[in-house]
């Protein structure tokens, strides 16, 4: 399984270190999968804890379903969000928005599992999060194949722990413990790795299996990423205050300017991630901060990817663990309401510019193009230039495909 | 590869297994509802046996002179073995005691062995060592310690910033009551039914924790996860999507036994500078009213609900709080055990009888394997003595298998015929690194409390704290990037392997300068990381290693010549390096960092 990934024969020495550690080898070909995606990268913002489906794209003004906010019109005629969401208004023709995805899964593990998977849980198996598939899809680099900025993400289940989320958890923080301790230099550094390397190939002999491959090949990562040139995407403070400022001030934003860097870097797969959502009590203040957080990032890294001519080839994905009640509960609150959800898509293939399914007067039921979460995945498998039908074998036996089920939406790309 | 303690697995006859194989096809397709949801379900072959016939698959090697003959076994026992067979996978031998002692010591107080401990339990002639072992260990201080905390994730799950107090309070509590062997049924009343003013918040966090902001149904819903093995919130928004037994109204007449329940934390006297270092007061009262209503679907409140477990009316019995009625609801219901055993065998085995361990489906649900109702019963029967439990898991041959080999694709593990590598929790990896480098050996007070707070930093930086109302358990640390850079580079390793009195290090280079020589000072640092000693070839490759740095004693000649001019001072120098890197190596290795 683990054969010879070309960062076993890693020298270090910090002038060189980087760049001879991670030239490609010729003999790595480009994975045929990543060659012929639409979306070289992708960005998931995701709504951690279920952001309210009615009181950001799919408003229903008017209605006492509608609560608080009003609805504005937006670029594209016909079409409204909540108002709370101006700047990203502006840009609906680059967006698609879709109004009618629906699950099963109203509780926040479960739900954020098959969000990330495109599977529910089952027992005996852990299905590989989407970044870690695409991960796994590309060649490795410096930096990890996917992270995630802000929250935990996702691991990679039967993948292994190589392509696991890069947990950055302040994006405006150094990344912790990339610099040599002290009194240890590059000498005494390949010394210790070169003798660590013969106990892991002992231990792999005798004992072998996906935790001690994945522990290697996590230790060998990181080993390529102290020193790389790489690292460079995490020092925010080196963009002007001009590409700054409209990502906002907050964690979010700076993770989303974070993400642009990473994918400028190489990185295949960032995922950023606003909390808060589960809005159980005073949702609309809630909503209305979020959704400023949200409007200013989203906007901006839509922007600015345009600006570096990125959109084309990376697909933008907002997206949460299940919409909210239309009911407002006594608390000013509104509950887990998998039953409908709204996710919107941009760059990378997606065809901006329109609204997918649609709702009842009062965001009770879908009255028009219902999509599953595997419809969603089967999609976003073939813009990131997975094989929705490829067999992966879990631990169990059982033969898992990257999709299971599902059609792609039509229209949508 | 060491003949003999690796070597030698036993291939099973299949034969018998087929039928097995079927049933448990056939139970799976009637029960599961989740597409291919899958069940383990080693034991419930055990019916398709002859009776009369041996278990098969008590794989014997050297190294196993403590496993009970099989006459002896337990019906539990019985019923897991024979489901080895019955799957036709290799069953491997049965661990050496250097391994069983780490992993055991992990599992049972959260980190490894010392290496002076290691090597007097392996070179310990007696035959009922293991059993000694597992008896000493259940009844130090660590054991309490340890598994306070196992609960108090399990019960706070991953506890705010702010609510650290309120765990802090919990784990005492759940300490005192591990230590004094308070029975399982009885803890979990204790929870549920507390009822008054608690300095330190004590039990009573749980209520507090999982009902925060009067959430009944987030408190109702954990309240049926962890005690039950039931996943009943999912009904809280409509009829359960897999569960065709409960519908909505179940949640929330489940939830109307908390309906009148009042938690609070009493607020800070901001005046009061003196306040701060007070523990937090919680104080849980019973309202005389108080109702829960199932939500209409347009909003209005709906019907009141009248309390009932799981679908099932409870009578209250005279002045009983509805708190009280559920209390002795769940300590009647055989889900409890159920619940109980199957978490407990996941954490030890790494997997549950049935997965995950906390959906157990439905009441009397007969995906239930034989071996988990089996377990379930002893449990019970013992008055939900954990540690008889704890005792009963350890000394089974299911715990007690090698992990050797595991090139099969889980498939022995996941019948519990070999043991699975498991990458080791934060908590036990940072205890393991205090302990194999010496830094949580000393006996100052002010130097373990150092060392406390420097493990608690580094996990902080690793745990995600979420701000959901479920609370998630999960720990974003194990097994990735940032903890290679934290074990790479990070103070406690690096600071770990130096050398300074006290430390492995330095006790290892004093056995180099003493009659055993280099080969007594690689053992040392073999048992302080892995709890064994090298074989033949692991010596001479680290004697290897250490000689390349010069300095040593063989180093006098040839290559080593040059610094062998050098003086005395330099020499030591590049010794304390050689063992150093040696001992950082080892402790990067997987072999250190999961528990197998």
């Amino acid at each position: 399984m683990y054969s010879h990934n070309r960062r076993t024969f890693v020298r270090f020495g910090l002038g060189g270190l980087a760049a001879a550690l991670m030239r490609p080898s010729s003999a790595l070909a480009t994975a045929p999968a990543a060659a012929s995606a639409k979306a070289k990268a992708c960005i998931v913002l995701f709504m951690h804890g279920g952001a309210s489906q009615l009181d950001t794209w799919d408003p229903k003004p008017g209605r006492d379903t509608g609560g608080e906010f009003r609805a504005i019109r937006t670029a594209l005629p016909g079409v409204r969000v909540s108002e709370h969401l101006p700047l990203l208004a502006k840009r609906m023709r680059k967006i698609a928005v879709l109004r009618s995805l629906t699950s099963r899964e109203g509780n926040h593990e479960r739900a954020r599992y098959l969000m990330h998977s495109g599977y529910p849980p089952q027992g005996g198996v852990v299905h590989p999060s989407l970044g870690s598939l695409v991960a796994s899809s590309r060649d490795p680099g410096a930096l990890p194949g996917y992270v995630s900025v802000a929250g935990p993400g996702q691991g990679a289940g039967i993948l292994g722990a190589q392509y696991a989320p890069f947990v950055v958890a302040d994006p405006t923080g150094p990344v912790k413990n990339l610099k040599l301790a002290r009194g240890v230099d590059d000498e005494r550094l390949r010394s210790r790795v070169a003798m660590w390397r013969r106990l892991e190939g002992r231990y792999s002999a005798r004992v072998g299996g996906p935790e001690v491959e994945g522990h290697r090949a996590i230790v060998e990562q990181a080993l390529a990423m102290m020193g790389s040139p790489e690292l460079g995407a995490f020092e925010l403070d080196s963009e002007p205050d001009a590409v700054r400022r409209p990502y906002g001030p907050t964690p979010f934003g700076q993770g989303c300017l974070l993400a642009r860097r990473l994918v400028e870097s190489g990185v295949p797969f960032v995922e950023v991630s606003l909390k808060g959502w589960d809005t159980h009590e005073n949702n609309f203040e809630r909503v209305k901060k979020l959704s400023a957080e949200l409007d200013a990032g989203m906007s901006a890294l839509l922007d600015d990817l345009e600006g570096r001519g990125l959109l084309e080839s990376t697909l933008v994905l907002c997206v949460g663990d299940f919409g909210r009640t239309p009911t407002i509960n006594a608390r000013g609150g509104r509950d887990h309401f998998p039953k409908i959800a709204a996710a919107a898509l941009a760059g990378g293939g997606i065809r901006g510019g329109q609204v997918i399914g649609e709702t009842d007067a009062d965001g009770m039921e879908i009255v028009e193009r219902p999509i599953a979460v595997p419809d969603l995945f089967r999609t976003l498998a073939g813009l990131v230039g997975l094989d929705p039908e490829e067999t992966r074998m879990s631990a169990a036996g059982r033969p898992l495909t990257t999709v299971d089920g599902g059609s792609i939406i039509d229209g949508l790309t | 590869m060491p003949e003999g303690l690796f070597g030698g697995r036993h291939r099973l006859r299949r034969g018998v297994g087929a039928v097995g194989a079927l049933a448990v096809l056939a139970m799976c397709s009637n029960a599961c509802r989740r597409e291919s949801g899958e069940t383990t379900v080693a034991g419930v072959a055990a019916e398709a046996r002859p009776p009369g016939a041996p278990p098969e698959g008590q794989a014997r090697t050297s190294a196993g002179p403590t496993e009970a003959p099989e006459a002896e076994l337990s019906p539990f026992d019985r019923a897991l073995t024979a489901a080895w067979g019955a799957a036709g996978v290799e069953v491997a031998p049965t661990v050496d005691d250097g391994e069983f002692y780490r992993r055991i010591a992990l599992d049972l107080t959260g980190s490894v062995p010392s290496a002076e401990d290691a090597a007097r339990f392996i070179d310990d002639p007696a035959q009922d060592k293991r059993e000694r072992l597992v008896d000493a260990l259940l009844a130090s201080d660590d054991y309490a310690r340890y598994w306070a905390e196992v609960y108090a994730s399990l019960l706070l799950g991953q506890a705010l910033p702010t609510q650290k107090k309120i765990r802090a309070g919990m784990v005492d509590w759940l300490e005192g009551q591990i230590a004094s062997g308070r029975p399982y049924d009885e803890m979990v009343a204790d929870l549920l039914t507390a009822t008054g003013d608690f300095s330190g918040g004590q039990e009573a966090g749980y209520l507090l924790v999982r009902g925060r902001q009067k959430q009944v149904e987030a408190l109702a819903g954990a309240t049926a996860r962890i005690f039950l093995g039931v996943q009943i919130e999912c009904a809280q928004c409509h009829d359960h999507p897999y569960y065709d037994q409960y519908k909505q109204e179940d949640f929330f007449r489940f939830a109307a036994y908390f309906g009148r329940t009042q938690v609070r934390q009493a607020k800070k006297d901001k005046k009061n500078k003196k306040d701060k270092g007070e523990p937090p007061v919680i104080t849980v009262k019973e309202r005389r009213r108080g109702e829960v209503h199932v939500p209409l679907a347009d909003g209005s409140p709906g019907v009141v609900v009248e309390p009932a477990f799981l679908g099932r009316e409870v009578e209250a019995a005279e002045g009983e709080t509805r708190r009280e009625t559920l209390a002795r609801a769940i300590r009647g219901s055989d889900l409890l055990a159920k619940a109980a055993v199957n978490r407990i065998w996941s954490t030890m085995l790494g997997r549950g009888l049935v997965e995950p361990w906390d959906d157990l489906v439905g009441e009397n649900d007969a995906s239930h394997p034989e071996s988990l109702r089996l377990l379930a019963e002893s449990f019970a029967t013992s008055g939900y003595d954990q540690r008889a439990l704890l005792r009963q898991i350890a000394l089974s041959p299911a715990y007690q298998r090698s992990a050797a080999g595991a090139d099969d694709q889980g498939a022995a593990a996941r019948v519990f015929a070999r043991a699975q590598v498991r990458p080791l929790s934060a908590y036990q990896l940072f205890g393991s690194l205090a302990a194999a480098t010496g830094l949580g050996e000393s006996d100052r007070p002010n130097y373990r409390r150092m060392v406390e707070e420097r493990r608690e930093r580094a996990l902080a930086q690793y745990v995600f704290t979420f701000v959901d109302d479920e609370m998630a358990e999960a720990e974003s640390f194990a097994g990735n990037v940032p903890q290679a850079l934290l074990l790479l580079n990070g103070e406690l390793s690096n600071a770990g392997v130096r050398e300074r009195a006290g430390g492995t290090v330095a006790a290892a280079r004093a056995l180099a300068e003493g009659e055993g020589g280099e080969a007594a000072a690689i053992e040392a640092l073999y048992l302080s990381a892995y709890g064994r000693r090298p074989d033949a070839e692991e010596t001479s490759a680290a004697l290897e290693f250490i000689r390349a740095y010069g300095g040593g004693v063989q180093g006098k000649q040839g290559k080593q010549g040059k610094q062998s001019k050098q003086g005395k001072p330099a020499k030591k120098a590049a010794q304390a390096k050689a063992y150093e890197d040696l001992h950082y190596a080892l402790l990067l290795s997987s072999e250190f960092v999961t528990n197998h």
